[in-house]
């Protein structure tokens, strides 16, 4: 399975977020190849690099010579609310609408895991109300970046950092006098 | 052909100073929502594409710095103009398409605005001039709770806010802050820099061109992902990522300038020297050239020079911008030769070479 943040297999610098199921002679080999490597990766790239990346999501594409991809299963679902079938859904990996996610929801989950690492909300929900976010501070990575600050010679940012350290201090330990 | 000159705005992100803005030319956020019950745009019909446009006009009436800004119809513009609003970074590659439904909003001072019918009926956005993650997020949220006292989102407590595309699932938060590191670039730690983002479930790519190109050696960063995390902690993420690449930024310009002056100047000289007096010039070339400029600010070594003359001077050197200016559509040959032209122009005036 993905990892949290699996990285892609061919370029080793984006997060994967296709799996190409190939079968090279009888075996089973797993890819993992971020958007870009996938888009290259098709025989039918040059034809039409966006309708390769849809049929590439969807593994039904059966390459040439000894290679074929296996098909990944393809439930017979379909949206209550907007008709909209599971299969289309996995060649261009867009939802129909809101009610898709109920109805796919055993298969969705998966996605979700492989992008995110996550399958639960913890961001903003309809009620908050709008409170500004800030920057969490520590006083510890304060004074690194004051050290650094102080070592590179920048006695403006040192100044600054300093006074931040002094407010963040100050409010951890009150009254102290 | 006759443009509509409203979106020659002189004072936008671009024009501003920003933190930082020796490293980081913008900060930007925006949120992806839906509304329930209507399909998302791709699938929905002309009729129910029109509903989620009256819902959102509506909504907009009721929200001063949306109200008294601009509000069209993409379709209501000619390509030239969505291209120059997609130069701007103001409107998506998919949104300058254009399509039914699809409308835009922007606040006057164009640091928040709206794309309506897209891949989600709304994408919410801010953008600012250089470091300001935290701004632009604060920006985004203080609209996105306007709008959600007239508009209902989609929802689900489970998997918070429901988007066309699983990737954005969540917070549908995507905040991001596009750099310019002419340091990093010239030596092998960006390499190990760009490998390790995925760690922090961000990513970073080159800005301008296709695939691994990084003319000008401008980037953008920003969170890959939007579940099972919050608006605090993708911005706070994307925060300590930027502070870091500063400091190794500056530690690297530094450095070079130190060790290499004068091939570092040498550089910069040419590149001037090629942007005052070329005839032709491609807007790759120029984007190139001008990023070894902004360098040069940096250095002190074109003392009139700005970093927002910069950030505009790049835009405007993009084929939608040259056409714009020129009021209809121009060749690309002739468009070299009219870029290397007003490039000519624009930097002799705007430059007194300190010596
Ligand atoms: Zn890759
Ligand atoms: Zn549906």
């Amino acid at each position: 399975m993905l990892g949290k943040h699996q990285i892609c297999m061919q370029c080793q610098l984006n997060q994967a977020a296709v799996k190409l199921t190939k079968l090279v002679k009888g075996t089973v080999e797993e890819l993992w190849l971020c958007p870009d490597c996938a888009a290259r990766h098709s025989p039918f790239q040059k034809k039409n690099p966006t309708i390769n990346l849809n049929a590439l999501l969807s593994g039904i594409l059966s390459q040439a010579g000894e290679e074929a991809e296996a098909a990944i299963e393809q439930p017979d679902l379909t949206c209550p609310t907007c008709g909209m079938p599971y299969a289309s859904y996995r060649t261009t990996l867009l939802l129909g609408c809101s009610d898709c996610y109920e109805a796919f929801e055993t298969h969705l989950v998966n996605d979700l895991r492989k992008f995110h690492g996550e399958t639960v909300h913890l961001g903003r929900s309809p009620r908050d109300p709008a409170m500004p976010v800030t920057p969490q501070r520590n006083a510890a990575e304060l004074r690194r970046r004051l050290d650094n600050a102080i070592a590179a010679e920048n006695f403006e940012l040192a100044a600054k950092l300093r006074d931040e350290i002094r407010l963040i201090t100050d409010s951890e330990v009150p009254n102290q006098s | 052909m006759t443009t509509d000159k409203r979106f020659a705005l002189s004072d936008q992100w671009m024009d501003r100073e920003g933190p930082e803005q020796h490293v980081v030319v913008s900060s930007r956020a925006r949120y992806a929502r839906n509304l329930p019950r209507i399909p998302f745009p791709a699938r929905a019909s002309a009729e129910e594409l029109q509903t989620v446009v009256k819902q959102v006009t509506n909504a907009v009436d009721t929200i001063p710095i949306l109200k008294d800004g601009m509000h069209f119809s993409i379709n209501d513009l000619v390509s030239l103009e969505r291209n120059y609003l997609k130069e701007n970074h103001l409107i998506s590659t998919e949104m300058e398409k254009g399509g039914q439904g699809r409308a835009m909003f922007l606040s006057s001072d164009i640091t928040v605005g709206m794309m309506v019918n897209e891949e989600d009926h709304l994408r919410i956005f801010s953008l600012l001039s250089g470091f300001q993650p935290f701004d632009a997020l604060n920006a985004l949220i203080e609209l996105e709770a306007q709008l959600s006292e007239a508009i209902d989102f989609a929802y689900s407590t489970h998997y918070g806010y429901l988007t066309a595309c699983p990737t954005n699932t969540g917070t549908g938060l995507r905040a991001s802050v596009m750099l310019h590191l002419p340091g990093l670039s010239a030596t092998k730690q960006l390499h190990s820099i760009l490998k390790a983002m995925p760690r922090h479930g961000l990513t970073m790519r080159g800005f301008y061109g296709e695939n691994s190109d990084n003319m000008g050696d401008f980037y953008q960063l920003s969170n890959e992902v939007t579940l099972g995390i919050t608006e605090q902690q993708i911005v706070q993420r994307i925060h300590e990522v930027i502070e870091d690449l500063v400091k190794k930024e500056e530690a690297v310009r530094s450095k070079l300038y130190g060790v290499r002056m004068g091939a570092v100047e040498d550089e910069m000289w040419r590149a001037f020297g090629l942007l005052t007096n070329a005839r032709a010039m491609s807007s790759q070339e120029a984007v190139i050239l001008l990023g070894k400029l902004r360098y040069g600010i940096d250095q002190g070594t074109f003392a009139s020079l700005t970093h927002q003359a910069l950030n505009r001077l790049i835009i405007e050197v993009q084929p939608g911008h040259l056409q714009y200016s020129r009021g209809g559509e121009v060749g690309e040959q002739a468009r070299d030769w009219l870029r290397a032209d007003y490039l000519r122009r624009t930097l002799t005036d705007l430059i007194t070479p300190s010596e």
